[in-house]
């Protein structure tokens, strides 16, 4: 007998069970509503298995899935009172197998709550595993939960096939929250021709590989009301050109595997997204981006990485800077500054960003970097806010300033924070007073975040606001 | 406490299951939807409303809920935050269950969900025999019965005695 086969049996006894013993207690029936018999809230009573169902499953509403659960073996009212519950949360991390070969598995486990899920609406699903699992087993989950007008669906697993995705889910009405991590060794993204996310505003997809173009250009196309798109670590090496236009968007996250080289792929991608206020992009610069309408733009993050030096990637490194114009605040992460530094005459190309008012070093600052920061202050005309976030290698910073006070500095700068800098605050504006007040006049602040290891000193705060 | 008056469209009068009545403001009974929906469905405010499972205690303890909720409702929400975690401070599992009682039945539901999210709070990370302990839940379960509800949730009691 298949697994599924058996399922019709499990809903049969579990009815019976339930009507027999636990008949004071159904969500949804108007009865349980009013209150039951006079209640005796004294002490000694049993008052919580009497509440009336619609207060119990409110109660076990604000449970975790597992202390839901749990509930199950108070006594045999409450045994089968979780399988209301419309948000579930399945996750293997404290899962340990014993190694016993009859043991129920985690997957087993799953089944189990999916399948006993009463009438009730599954609000949302979030089933995370690292066991192998079957792609007709995962479907089974998502047929089911789509039975139940799921919401919010989030599956992280391990697959022991090539999924295919059942074609229902691409069309699926109550669908809100779509989040999939699929790892299997190159799942192939199949988009069905008939996609229509009706309600979909967060779509997230892991280690997702695109098939083509004209598919992925459709999947997007697809949804009409997104909000949220996070493309996480996808293969992009059938692509040529990859279009994102999606009006209703707010919020785009591309994160990309950082060592792609030419010969793995070469792709366009072009994002149009009016509304989109924030963009985090990570990313070889084998993808070249081209950003158009970006105007709404508040906060962009981006970390480039480039793993060819013959070409000249100036274009791809200046396209994406320039369609983040808008932005007010910006983050800079790891090799974006490396990148930087092969463009030419970079002070000339760079466009000013007049909205900005909050800088982000997402990166160890070293000495050859401050060529690269004074380009990018002097373009920052309304800076109020430089972080340090990483704080400084203090062994790559002897010997560099910034050479002159760029603009920021005596007009808006307020606050500069430098990660890791263990100096004692008293200590710091008795030593440097003079040159970070030379430095910038309306600095405020100077924060800092006094964690190990202790390395930063005065002469390093000399070299970065000392007059040149 | 104030009889019924009548010719007042402003107060309506609630009567708690002991027989003691609670005059109250129109705008702070709206709190509960119950009541709404009587005043909307032309039910007299002039009528004095009975509560029968409603006991004066636990009434006066949701009517100051209420008004509280009520007047406040332009204020800041931090304060009713506040409010709030002070209102079901210290209060006993008795008073508390009357109280998520009431709240259901007048449905209220912003009183219904702190009154429920602390119970949970009281279930939560705990052992289930500690639970049963707090609440005074029977076992009935064989020991047999009880190992298998066991094993059959394996995963929710892991790391649990």
């Amino acid at each position: 007998m298949t697994f599924r086969s058996l399922i019709p049996l499990f809903r049969r006894q579990m009815g019976d069970r339930k009507r027999q013993r636990d008949d004071s207690v159904h969500p949804h029936s108007s009865e349980n509503i009013e209150l039951s018999e006079e209640q005796n809230v004294s002490k000694g009573n049993d008052i919580i298995s009497s509440l009336p169902g619609n207060v119990l499953h409110h109660i076990l509403s604000f449970l975790s899935t597992k202390d839901t659960i749990r509930t199950s073996i108070l006594s045999t009212k409450w045994e089968y009172l979780w399988t209301s519950i419309s948000n579930i949360d399945l996750n293997d991390d404290t899962f340990p197998p014993t190694g016993k070969k009859e043991d129920r598995s985690f997957l087993d486990f799953v089944d189990r709550v999916v399948i006993f899920h009463d009438m009730s609406d599954i609000k949302s699903l979030s089933i995370k595993s690292s066991e192998l699992v079957n792609p007709s087993r995962v479907n089974s989950w998502i047929s089911d939960s789509m039975r139940h007008n799921i919401e919010e669906l989030n599956l992280s697993l391990r697959l022991k096939a090539q999924p295919v995705l059942p074609c229902h889910l691409f069309t699926c009405q109550s669908l809100v929250t779509l989040k999939l991590c699929m790892n299997w060794t190159n799942w192939s993204l199949k988009v069905p021709s008939l996609t229509h996310f009706w309600n979909l505003k967060t779509l997230e997809l892991s280690y997702a590989t695109f098939s083509d173009d004209n598919s992925t250009q459709h999947l997007f196309s697809s949804c009409p009301v997104l909000q949220e798109l996070a493309l996480l670590n996808c293969g992009w090496e059938n692509l040529k050109t990859m279009t994102i236009c999606i009006p209703t968007l707010r919020r785009l996250t591309i994160e990309n595997e950082t060592r792609w080289t030419r010969d793995v792929l070469s792709c366009v991608t072009k994002i149009y997204a009016a509304n989109l206020i924030h963009l985090r992009c990570i990313s070889s610069l084998v993808v070249d981006f081209r950003l158009y309408d970006l105007c709404l733009l508040v906060e962009a993050s981006i970390g480039l990485y480039n793993n060819y030096s013959a070409e000249d990637v100036t274009p791809q490194v200046l396209g994406l800077l320039s369609g983040v114009v808008n932005v007010k605040r910006l983050s800079i992460k790891s090799d974006t500054i490396k990148c930087l530094m092969l463009v030419e005459n970079l002070l000339d190309h760079l466009p000013t960003f007049y909205n900005m008012i909050h800088l982000e070093l997402n990166l160890e600052f070293y000495g050859l970097c401050f060529g690269i920061l004074m380009v990018l202050l002097e373009k920052s005309p309304k800076l109020e806010f430089l972080n340090f976030e990483k704080g400084f290698d203090r062994d790559n910073m002897e010997g560099y300033t910034l050479g002159r006070v760029p603009s920021c500095f005596t007009s808006s700068l307020k606050t500069v924070r430098i990660a890791y800098f263990d100096e004692d605050p008293e200590e710091i504006s008795a030593k440097a007073p003079q040159s970070i007040e030379q430095a910038s006049q309306r600095l405020k602040k100077l924060c800092y975040r006094v964690t190990p290891p202790p390395f930063l000193n005065e002469e390093l705060i000399r070299a970065l606001f000392e007059e040149g | 406490m104030a009889s019924s008056i009548e010719n007042n469209n402003e107060k309506l009068t609630l009567k708690s299951s002991d027989g003691e009545e609670f005059l109250v403001e129109k705008h702070v009974a709206l709190q509960s939807t119950l009541l709404q929906n009587m005043l909307d469905s032309d039910c007299s405010s002039a009528d004095v409303i009975p509560l029968p499972k409603i006991d004066a205690r636990t009434l006066a303890l949701v009517l100051g809920y209420c008004k509280k909720h009520a007047d406040a409702s332009s204020s800041k929400q931090g304060e009713l935050n506040s409010f709030d975690s002070e209102f079901l401070k210290d209060m006993d599992m008795g008073a508390l269950f009357n109280l998520v009682l009431a709240a259901n039945f007048m449905e209220i539901k912003g009183l219904l969900d702190i009154a429920a999210q602390k119970i949970a709070d009281t279930i939560k990370d705990k052992p289930h025999q500690e639970v049963r302990e707090i609440f005074h839940v029977e076992n009935d379960y064989t020991p047999e019965e009880e190992a298998a509800v066991r094993e059959e949730n394996r995963w929710a009691f892991e790391g649990f005695p």
